[in-house]
C-alpha cells in the first residue's frame, strides 16, 4: 500500500511485522494525547494576549503572505508544562511542538484559513529519542515517546484539490510533503483531527500525499 | 580551489596555463591531437570555455553550435517563447539613471545586477548598484548589463543532453542543501513532466544542440518556473543524476560514438557531496602560498573574479573584446531607446532658463507642479466611503509658492515642528487644517489655544501627555505605529506583548472620550517599493484592529506616507488607493477619513536644478565635466539619479544618455560626484548649462551653504 500513484485506503501497511507491531504499539500509547489547547483565564489578562497574537499574525500575513512563521523567531523549541494559558505562553521564551501547532492554528484562524490539528507518529535515531527524554526528565519525562518513536504536532492546511491538505510543521517550519515515510525523522503514522476544524465543514476524508486519511483516525504510512 | 587533478580517479592529467597566457590556437590544436591520439571526446567545464571551443566547431568536441549562444542571450527571451516557463522582468542597466532606479523601486529592491553572459550580483539601493555594475565592468568592460528583479522561491535545475538538435535524456533536481553561495550541496533527482521534455526538446530542436546543458529556474509555490540561467555544459552536479541511473554523459557519447555504455542504475534518488582530503601527488606539489594574504576587496562572488586561478577573466576578454565579438545578440528590447523629452517639460525649462540667468539657481516648474497638484486634487473629489485629504509635507519643500498651489488644491499641511505649523500659518493654512507628526512632542504655547487637526505621538510618553493637556490641542489624537517588523527608530512598536498592553493600557484609562482617536503609519515607498509598502499598511491596519478590538477606542482618521517617488505614484493613485481605501474601510470600518501624504511625489519634479558647465575634461578615458554647483545643492546626488540635460548655448536641448562620463561638482569634497555612468555630449562647451531634474524635494529643503564664503555678523 505504499504505492503512492494513486489514492490508496489506509489503514495498511508494507513494512515487517516487528516494525508494524512497534508502530501499533505506538499508537495505543499515543492514542489518549489530545491536541495542546491554550486557555483563557477569566480576566483580561488572556485576552489581551490572545488579540495581540491574533493581531501579529493577521499583520504577519498581510506582509509576506504567511501567517505563522514568525513563531519561530519568537519561541525557542523546548518542553512546556500544562495548562498553559494565553497570558502566560506569550511571557515564555521555549514551548513545545504542540504550543507551537497551537499557535499555528489560531494563527490560521486569524487570518480566515481553515485548518486542522495533526498527530504525527515519527521514527527518529533511538540515540537521538534518549537525548531528548534526558531534556524531558524534568517535565513529564517520555510521554511522548517510545522506543525509535516519537509522538509530535503539527497543522493541517487545505491543499489545492477538494479533500486535500498539506502538512506545515511548524517546529522545524517545513512542509511535510517531502519529508520521508521511511528511515531516519521519517512520518510512520498520522490522525488529522476533525472536531478541532476551526469551525470548517467536517470532511469524510482528507488527501494527503496520495493517501486516502480518515479523520480522527490514526493511519499508519510508514513504506 | 577544490582540486581533484590529484585524484586517483583520473588515468592522465593535463595540466595548462591559465586562460589569459594560452596561445588558444595551440590550445586548439593540442586538444585536438589528444582526441585523436585517444580516440575520445570533449566536453567543455564552463559556459566560456563552450563559447570558446564553438567559434571553432570540430568533431569530437561535444559543445552547441555558435548559433545557440547567440540566440539565446541573456535574461532568455527566446527560451522563454519555447519553454513553460517565464523569465523574470529586467531593464537594460543603459536604459537610462531614473528608468533603472524606477525599476528596482518597483520591485522594492529585490534586483540582480547582471552580467552579459555570466555573473549577477544582488543590489539594495541605488549606490550599491552603480558599485556592482562598476564592478562588473572592471571585468566584462563596456558590455550590456541588465537589472532583474529576483523570485522568491525554490532552486530546481534541468541537466540535458542532446545531439545534433536530437533531445538524449533529462534530469531534474531540486536542490536539498545549498552552500553559504547558494551552491548545490545536496539535491534529489526526479525526471522532468512530460511537458517539460517536450519543450526542451525543441528547444534543442530548435538550436541544433549538441552536448550538455543546463536550465536554472526558480520554482514558485504555484508551481511556476522561472529562468535564470542556461547553462551550455553539464552541470557540477551531473554525477548525482548518474548516481539516480540517468547517466546523461553516457548518453551523450552513445549518441556520438555509438557504444553502447553500462545500463545506469539508481542508486538513490539523492546525492550529497563531500569533502575530503587525498594525497598529492608527487609530481604536483603546491608552492608556498603568497607572503602576503590576498583579500578579495570587491563584493562579487564571482567567477570572474581577477583572482580566479584559471583566469577566466582573461578568457572572457579575449573571447568579446581582443576578437571584437559581441556577446550576445541582445534583443531590441534593451536597446535604449534614444532619450526623449516631455514637451512640457521642455516648454518648461526654455521659458525660464535664459542665458542671462545666474547659476547655480533652483527654478520653479510651475506648470508642472500644478499637474500633481491638480491630480490630488481630482483623485481626493472622488466621492468614497472614507475621506480622502492629501496632505502637504512641509519639511519636503517649504517654498511658500509651492505650500499655496497645495492650499488652492484642497490639502491639508502636515508639520514636523511647531515652526512649520506656524510658516504653514503664515502661508495661508488655518490651524485647523494643520496635522502634527513628531518626533518633537508637540510644545501648544505657540498655538495660542488654536487647535490642530490631528496631533500623531511618536512615543507612549508623547501619547499619554497629549491625553492629559487641556485644552485639547487637536479634534483628533493618534499614534504614529512603527512599521511593522523593521528597526525604525519611529513610532509605536506593537510587537512585544508587554509594549500592546501598555498602549492598550494607557488608551483604556487615559485617551479623552470627546477627542477623535487616530493612527499615523509612515514608510518610504522608494526603499522598500509600492508592493511591499501595502503590505506594511495592511499590516499596520492589523495592528490598529487590534487595539480597537482590546480598547474599545474606534479609529476615526488613519494617517498614510509616503516617500513615493514622482514616478510610481501616480500607478499607486490608479492602481492601489481605492482597494486599499477599501481594505480600510472594511477592517476599520468607524475611520471617517483618511490622510494621505505624497511627499516628495509631489514636488521633486517641480523644481530642476541650473548648473554651468565650467570645465571639460578627458581622464582615464573618459570624459568628464566640473558645474558650478555641488551636493550642496544637491546633498542627495549619490542616494537616487536624476535625469540631466544640456542645454548648450545655440538653444539645443538633449538629454544625457549612458555611458562613462561623469559631471564633478564644484567642491573639494571627494563625493561630490553629481551624476556617473553618462554621456558627456562631445559638442558640450564651458558655460553650457547642465539641468538637473528632481531638485524640488528633500534636495531643495536640505540644501546648504557651502564653498560661498563667510557671511556676516
Amino acid at each position: 500500500m505504499n504505492e503512492r500513484q494513486g489514492t490508496v485506503d489506509i489503514p495498511g501497511f508494507l513494512g515487517s511485522t516487528e516494525n508494524m507491531a512497534l508502530i501499533e504499539s505506538a499508537i495505543l500509547k499515543f492514542s489518549d494525547i489530545h491536541p495542546t489547547v491554550i486557555q483563557f483565564h477569566p480576566e483580561t489578562c488572556c485576552r489581551v494576549a490572545h488579540e495581540w497574537f491574533r493581531g501579529l499574525s493577521c499583520a504577519h500575513n498581510a506582509v509576506s503572505g504567511l501567517p505563522a512563521p514568525w513563531l519561530r523567531m519568537r519561541w525557542r523549541w523546548g518542553p512546556l508544562e500544562r495548562p498553559i494559558h494565553w497570558c502566560q505562553i506569550v511571557e515564555r521564551d521555549t514551548i513545545d511542538c504542540g504550543a507551537l501547532s497551537a499557535l499555528t492554528f489560531e494563527s490560521m484562524v486569524a487570518i480566515g484559513e481553515p485548518a486542522w490539528f495533526v498527530q504525527l507518529i515519527q521514527n527518529f535515531d533511538v540515540g537521538m529519542v534518549r537525548d531528548w527524554e534526558h531534556f524531558w526528565r524534568d517535565h513529564g519525562g517520555s510521554y511522548w515517546t517510545f522506543g525509535p518513536l516519537v509522538y509530535h504536532e503539527c497543522i493541517a492546511v487545505r491543499s489545492s484539490n477538494d479533500n486535500g491538505i498539506r502538512i506545515w510543521d511548524p517546529t522545524v517550519e517545513t512542509l511535510s510533503d517531502q519529508q520521508p515515510l521511511v528511515g531516519h525523522d521519517s512520518i510512520v503514522a498520522i490522525r488529522v483531527l476533525q472536531d478541532d476544524g476551526g469551525g470548517v465543514p467536517s470532511q469524510a476524508f482528507f488527501d494527503w500525499r496520495g493517501f486516502r486519511l480518515p479523520p480522527d483516525e490514526w493511519c499508519v504510512v510508514a513504506e | 580551489m577544490s582540486s581533484g587533478l590529484h585524484s586517483e580517479f583520473f588515468d592522465d592529467v593535463w595540466i595548462t596555463r591559465p586562460w589569459g597566457e594560452l596561445d588558444l590556437s595551440l590550445h586548439f590544436e593540442q586538444i585536438q591531437q589528444r582526441l585523436d591520439e585517444m580516440g575520445g571526446y570533449y566536453l567543455p567545464g564552463s559556459d566560456l570555455e563552450a563559447r570558446w571551443l564553438a567559434k571553432r566547431s570540430a568533431f569530437r568536441i561535444l559543445v552547441p553550435p555558435l548559433e545557440a549562444f547567440e540566440h539565446t542571450s541573456k535574461p532568455f527571451e527566446m527560451a522563454e517563447k519555447i519553454l513553460p516557463v517565464r523569465v523574470p522582468e529586467f531593464i537594460a542597466l543603459d536604459a537610462g539613471p531614473r528608468e533603472t532606479y524606477n525599476f528596482a523601486v518597483d520591485h522594492g529592491w529585490k534586483v540582480w545586477v547582471k552580467g552579459p553572459v555570466m555573473d549577477a550580483q544582488r543590489v539594495h539601493n541605488w549606490q550599491h548598484l552603480q558599485f556592482a555594475w562598476g564592478e562588473l565592468a572592471a571585468v566584462w568592460g563596456e558590455q550590456r548589463f541588465f537589472l532583474q528583479r529576483d523570485v522568491p522561491g525554490m532552486d530546481v535545475t534541468v541537466a540535458f543532453a542532446a545531439h545534433d538538435g536530437r533531445l538524449l535524456g533529462t534530469a531534474f533536481m531540486e536542490k536539498r542543501q545549498l552552500t553559504g553561495d547558494g551552491k548545490c550541496w545536496a539535491g534529489e533527482v526526479t525526471t522532468c513532466s512530460p511537458d517539460l521534455v517536450t519543450a526542451i526538446a525543441s528547444l534543442t530542436e530548435h538550436l541544433k544542440w549538441t552536448g550538455g546543458g543546463e536550465l536554472e529556474f526558480i520554482r514558485e509555490e504555484s508551481g511556476q518556473l522561472w529562468l535564470i540561467d542556461l547553462n551550455y555544459r553539464f552541470p557540477a552536479w551531473i554525477h548525482g543524476a548518474t548516481l539516480a541511473g540517468i547517466n546523461l554523459p553516457a548518453s551523450l557519447i552513445e549518441a556520438v560514438s555509438g557504444v553502447t555504455p553500462l545500463p545506469a542504475r539508481c542508486e538513490s534518488r539523492q546525492f550529497t557531496r563531500l569533502v575530503m582530503e587525498i594525497p598529492v601527488l608527487n609530481d604536483l606539489q603546491f608552492p608556498s602560498p603568497p607572503k602576503e594574504k590576498k583579500t578579495k576587496t570587491g563584493s562579487i562572488a564571482s567567477k570572474l573574479a581577477v583572482t580566479s586561478p584559471g583566469g577566466l577573466p582573461q578568457l572572457m576578454q579575449r573571447l568579446f573584446t581582443s576578437e571584437n565579438a559581441s556577446p550576445s545578440a541582445q534583443p531590441d528590447l534593451i536597446r535604449p531607446k534614444p532619450p526623449l523629452i516631455d514637451p512640457n517639460f521642455e516648454a518648461a525649462i526654455r521659458k525660464s532658463v535664459v542665458p542671462s540667468l545666474e547659476s547655480p539657481a533652483r527654478i520653479l516648474l510651475a506648470d508642472i507642479a500644478k499637474v500633481r497638484f491638480d491630480l490630488m486634487r481630482d483623485v481626493a473629489s472622488v466621492a468614497y466611503p472614507i475621506r480622502l485629504s492629501p496632505a502637504y509635507s512641509i519639511k519636503t519643500n517649504p517654498d511658500r509658492r509651492l505650500m499655496e498651489m497645495a492650499r488652492r488644491a484642497g490639502f491639508r499641511a502636515e508639520a514636523i515642528s511647531i515652526k512649520e505649523a506656524l510658516w504653514a500659518r503664515e502661508a495661508g493654512f488655518r490651524f485647523e487644517d494643520i496635522i502634527y507628526n513628531g518626533p518633537v512632542p508637540l510644545e501648544p504655547t505657540p498655538l495660542e489655544g488654536h487647535v490642530l487637526h490631528a496631533v500623531f505621538a511618536d512615543s507612549l510618553e508623547s501619547f499619554c501627555r497629549l491625553c492629559d493637556l487641556r485644552p485639547y490641542v487637536a479634534r483628533t489624537i493618534g499614534l504614529r505605529l512603527s512599521p511593522f517588523g523593521s528597526e525604525s527608530r519611529f513610532g509605536v512598536r506593537l510587537e512585544h506583548p508587554d509594549r500592546f498592553r501598555a498602549v492598550s493600557d494607557a488608551i483604556i484609562k487615559s485617551f479623552p472620550t470627546d477627542v477623535g482617536f487616530g493612527v499615523h503609519h509612515h514608510l518610504q515607498s522608494s526603499v522598500m517599493g509600492p508592493q511591499a509598502w501595502l503590505n506594511h499598511t495592511r499590516a499596520i491596519v492589523e495592528q490598529a484592529k487590534s487595539l480597537e478590538n482590546i480598547t474599545g477606542r474606534k479609529i476615526q482618521i488613519f494617517d498614510i506616507g509616503g516617500g513615493w517617488t514622482s514616478e510610481s505614484f501616480v500607478p499607486f493613485i490608479a492602481d492601489h488607493l481605492h482597494p486599499l481605501l477599501d481594505h480600510i474601510h472594511n477592517r476599520l470600518p468607524n475611520v471617517e477619513e483618511v490622510i494621505i501624504e505624497p511627499g516628495k511625489a509631489i514636488c521633486e519634479q517641480s523644481q530642476v536644478l541650473v548648473s554651468r558647465v565650467l570645465e571639460t575634461r578627458g581622464t582615464d578615458c573618459k570624459w568628464e565635466i566640473v558645474v558650478d554647483t555641488c551636493l550642496a545643492e544637491i546633498p542627495l546626488a549619490v542616494y537616487f539619479p536624476r535625469d540631466v540635460y544640456h542645454l548648450t548655448g545655440t538653444g539645443k536641448l538633449t538629454k544625457l544618455t549612458s555611458g562613462v562620463g561623469r559631471i564633478l561638482g564644484r567642491v573639494c569634497m571627494e563625493h561630490d560626484i553629481l551624476a556617473s555612468g553618462i554621456t558627456i555630449p562631445p559638442e558640450t562647451r564651458v558655460g553650457d548649462f547642465m539641468i538637473f531634474s528632481h531638485a524640488g524635494g528633500y534636495e531643495s529643503s536640505m540644501s546648504y551653504r557651502f564653498g560661498v564664503g563667510g557671511f556676516h555678523e
